[in-house]
């Protein structure tokens, strides 16, 4: 496909809803499937980007975003077959991003030759720790040594952008048992990083057990956040993000899209869509987004207008998790609105308590002001509710 | 019918009992029996009829009711039943509700044997002069001890029990014999029909259409409708417009009111604190000489401010007030302003039960959440100028310096309880500073002890303390007895080196070590962490005597925000910015109406 000068950008993410089995903190929509189930979601998906992909003629596609569940569950082959409908229907970039999420214990070196072929140009590991017991505790299916091995076949596949998860606040987890982790992981030099806090959800096996786990206090995991943000800085990476590090010039192009409230467009059960100035999110059900899309209808679940005022408060509450913050002008462009005059006060008190940092026009959150960025972000955003 | 002929044919008469002795169903039971009320009709407690009041089992202001009884001497009687309050708050009008009696009955519970407010009770009853006749209920239980409680009877209160009625309210044994005994051992009215008008005015409700509805007891003299009334203790005077009686249902007019008749008046009186419990009715053309005796004006005994959770909420809290107050002369308030919770009331009442009630009516009936501050008596402060202060509010409190003396109420305390809890009891109330005055052995298994107990003592957590320390068993009762001087401290809490005025409050010397560390400990508990460090301090004058911290806030964030969580996310943001829209700003501290009410909750242990 061609790619014209004047085009929008669109991000497309599609949800591959299959596991081998649920980790003990995962609130995402995924299940062991049979192979027949996730052949016909593969038809499915295909059918449902073809049919999509019209409305979007005047965007060129420019980030592609495989997540789940587990996407490398359906294989290399799998993988390929979504990237081939993607790109027959939808015009894609000639540089688009395409990242794929991975689970170091599914996938193999053939697989991984197979997505590079078909244009995947980033893996996402989701690693979560380097001890394997905490990788026990987490009920995850590989083991470090496993996620090395997959690490090094993704390099030797010619994969240069490469991602790796990491949890902290994990059970029994301690400040230097999480430090080692990530120097043990930052030593392997991959270009991203994502550090993400463990939060229990109801509905899981944590959220059941939520009264018997033993956590690192708000204080232990404040410091391990810190250490790991040091640490990481240290090693040459960016905290670009609340929960995101990036070698310069790497950050992940996709998930800047949600921050900088692009527009994006989701398949796959439980996917959400920001596009022509509505949100929406398909039902999280396999068998019913199957059966809606075979039908012809829109498995849409919820659904939202974003209101001039709501776009404003989202962009606030989006853009404080960027370490580049809200600047003056890029705000004025989008909102005809002084952000610097209209939330004066408040942008004083906070940066009077050394939690928001002001640098000539621009607005953000520090280290420390990520880590309590709800308490800005609702008293600053004034959503339209 | 002659004057007298009349008279023989009215009993006026209440029942007295110790809470859960089982008065109120007693009084249903003769409702029942004496058909002023079927049992269809018959909704469980009648007289009782405000919610809250059947919930607690416990009657929170006085009501009649006339009841029409056969007797088998085949002479036709009138039953006028004045139901009394239940609880020491109260004692003021349940001590008028019993002079306008004649004879009493005093339930006594065939399990449980006479209790501290059995006897408070049965001593205000016969301090009003009534006949009283003990009645032994709850005979339906297996653990019923009718011989050891008539004997009880006897001994404590010092009453002929031997052939007293033994029933029970429950299943209605033996009623047809207690309202027999009414009339044969309960006296019949004195009083002069033709003397000049003496009404006892003992409980009075506003109604929207007829004004103020005055219960009175008719003690000499008659009245009807057109008559000029005058109120002795005001003066003022109005006309009447209705007489009657009180049925079960409803009010029940009449051409008029006789010496002996219990009963109503109405005369276009605005508020009912015009017509003060206990004050006399007379007649402007012709009045008494004297007004009936042992009226006094009620003294509220225990202040709080009370504040809007909801700022907004102001307007509506005055509403809510005055229109409890329409129905309670006893409620006090004022307006008031703190720098911390902003407008408020400041609210007087006649106990912490009286309190408490105010505060749930005011949650329930007005739909208002509201903040109260710790619960303070009266204090006298003498000056070095001679000044005498009465200080209700610890915002008020003078300067040490200024200070001569400072004193501060004492009640006396009766406790009744089973002898094997008297060593904890004992220690309680040293431990809230109480002087000890005797012991007296009701029994071998029972225990009346005597103290002088500093009332701010006992308004905190005394009564649930004393509960927990005799399993439920001990009870008490308390009158006001005098002002003494001790050793008083003011105490300061600072948040973030703020003073909270609404947290202030007067405490002994030696307790105010305690207390603020108890307090510093619970606003750290309850406040939640900050952006930034709060310290807490507690002080007397500029001296520092208890400190805390609140560290600073580390974590309020979302670590993962994509595609569907930006709703999510949203929606959590939402939600705490409501929730900080609850929150008072105290100084630079934010602490929620839940934070404040748990730091002055009462329950200590």
């Amino acid at each position: 496909m061609s790619e014209k000068q004047n085009k929008k950008r669109l991000g497309i993410y599609i949800h591959i809803p299959f596991c081998k089995s649920k980790c003990a903190y995962c609130d995402f929509y995924s299940g062991n499937f049979s192979a027949a189930d996730r052949e016909e979601y593969l038809f499915c998906l295909v059918e449902h980007i073809k049919r999509l992909a019209p409305t979007a003629d005047d965007y060129a596609v420019d980030s592609i975003f495989l997540g789940g569940g587990t996407p490398t569950v359906i294989g290399g082959e799998g993988i390929a077959r979504i990237g081939e409908a993607l790109s027959i229907s939808f015009h894609l970039s000639r540089d688009t991003e395409f990242s794929v999420e991975a689970n170091p214990g599914t996938v193999e070196r053939a697989d991984l030759d197979t997505m590079k072929r078909a244009g995947v140009n980033r893996i996402s590991f989701g690693l979560q720790s380097s001890h394997d017991s905490e990788l026990k505790a987490l009920s995850r299916i590989h083991s470090y040594s496993e996620f090395l091995s997959a690490y090094s076949d993704a390099r030797d596949a010619g994969f240069d952008n490469i991602n790796i998860d990491l949890m902290y606040g994990l059970p029994d987890q301690t400040v230097d048992s999480f430090a080692e982790t990530v120097e043990r992981v930052s030593a392997l030099s991959p270009e991203h990083l994502s550090l993400y806090g463990l939060k229990i959800e109801d509905g899981t096996p944590f959220g059941r057990m939520r009264d018997r786990l033993v956590l690192p206090d708000e204080d232990s995991e404040y410091e391990m956040y810190l250490m790991a943000a040091d640490l990481l800085r240290a090693a040459g990476y960016r905290h670009y993000e609340i929960s995101n590090y990036a070698k310069p010039g790497q950050e992940c192009r996709h998930n800047l899209k949600y921050w900088d409230a692009l527009e994006y467009i989701g398949f796959g059960p439980s996917a959400y869509s920001y596009f022509g100035g509505r949100r929406y999110g398909y039902i999280g059900d396999l068998t019913e987004y199957i059966a809606a899309v075979k039908a012809g209808c829109e498995p849409i679940e919820y659904s939202e207008e974003i209101t001039e005022k709501d776009r404003e408060a989202e962009y606030i509450m989006l853009r404080l998790r960027l370490r580049d913050g809200i600047t003056r002008g890029d705000f004025y462009d989008r909102f005809g609105i002084d952000f610097a005059e209209k939330y004066r006060e408040k942008l004083s008190k906070y940066i009077f308590l050394g939690i928001m940092e002001n640098d000539r026009d621009r607005y953000y959150l520090g280290d420390r002001g990520m880590y309590v960025s709800n308490t800005v972000i609702s008293d600053i955003a004034e959503f339209d509710v | 019918m002659s004057d007298k002929e009349r008279r023989e044919h009215i009993r006026n008469f209440s029942i007295v009992a110790h809470i859960d002795h089982g008065k109120s169903t007693l009084a249903d039971r003769i409702l029942e029996y004496t058909q002023t009320v079927s049992t269809r009709e018959m909704e469980e407690q009648l007289l009782d009829n405000m919610e809250l009041e059947r919930e607690r089992g416990i009657t929170i202001k006085a009501r009649a009711v006339r009841l029409g009884y056969d007797a088998k001497n085949g002479e036709h009687y009138t039953l006028n039943l004045i139901d009394t309050p239940g609880h020491v708050d109260f004692n003021y009008e349940v001590s008028r509700s019993l002079n306008a009696c004649d004879g009493a009955i005093l339930v006594v519970d065939a399990t449980q044997g006479v209790e501290a407010q059995t006897l408070a009770n049965a001593y205000l009853a016969i301090d009003a002069d009534l006949e009283i006749l003990p009645v032994v209920n709850k005979m339906d239980l297996p653990s019923a001890n009718l011989d050891k409680v008539r004997q009880e009877v006897e001994d404590i209160i010092g009453i002929p029990a031997e052939n007293c009625p033994a029933v029970s309210a429950k299943t209605g044994l033996n009623i047809d014999q207690l309202i027999e005994s009414i009339i044969t051992e309960l006296p019949a009215p004195e009083g002069d029909e033709n003397a000049p008008l003496k009404c006892l005015i003992f409980d009075s409700y506003y109604d929207s259409y007829l004004g103020v509805v005055v219960y009175v007891r008719v003690i000499d003299g008659t009245v009807r409708p057109g008559d000029r009334i005058r109120l002795m203790s005001t003066g003022m005077e109005y006309d009447i417009v209705d007489v009657g009686t009180m049925g079960a249902f409803g009010l029940d007019k009449c051409g008029e009111l006789k010496a002996g008749d219990v009963g109503f008046l109405t005369a276009s009186i605005k508020t009912i604190g015009e017509t003060r419990v206990g004050d006399t009715v007379t007649s402007a053309e012709n009045p008494a000489e004297e007004a009936l005796p042992g009226f006094r004006a009620v003294q509220p005994m225990v202040y709080a401010g009370i504040y809007p959770a909801d700022g907004a909420r102001y307007g509506d809290l005055r509403d809510a007030l005055e229109k409890l107050q329409l129905n309670d002369a006893a409620l006090f308030f004022e307006a008031e302003t703190s720098i911390a919770l902003g407008f408020g009331f400041r609210c007087g009442f006649l106990g912490l039960l009286h309190m408490e009630i105010m505060m749930e009516r005011l949650e329930r009936e007005f739909n208002l959440d509201i903040i109260t501050t710790a619960p303070s008596v009266i204090y006298e402060i003498t000056l070095h100028n001679g000044t005498v202060l009465r200080v209700d509010n610890p915002t008020n409190y003078p300067a040490p310096e200024e200070i001569e003396i400072a004193a501060e109420p004492v009640v006396k305390a009766n406790i009744i309880t089973p002898t094997e809890y008297v060593g904890g009891i004992m220690d309680l109330c040293q431990d809230r500073r109480g002087d000890f005055i005797d012991m007296k052995y009701i029994d071998t298994e029972r225990v009346e002890l005597h103290y002088d107990l500093p009332l701010n003592e006992i308004i905190y957590d005394f009564f649930d303390a004393l509960k927990s320390r005799s399993r439920g068993y001990a009870s008490l009762d308390y009158e006001l007895s005098e002002y003494r001087p001790s050793k008083l401290v003011k105490l300061d809490i600072m948040l973030n080196g703020d003073v909270v005025d609404a947290l202030s409050f007067i405490v002994h010397e030696e307790k105010a070590y305690a207390r603020a560390r108890k307090i510093a400990e619970k606003l750290k508990e309850n406040i939640p962490r900050q952006l930034f460090e709060i310290p807490i301090q507690a002080a007397i004058g500029s001296k520092i005597i208890a400190r805390e911290t609140v560290k600073a806030m580390r974590k309020d964030v979302l670590a993962k925000c994509y595609g569907g969580d930006i709703t999510r996310k949203k929606k959590l943001l939402e939600k705490q910015k409501e929730g900080k829209k609850k929150m008072r700003q105290l100084g630079s501290v934010e602490v929620s109406p839940e934070a404040f009410m748990a730091v002055l909750k009462l329950d200590e242990e």
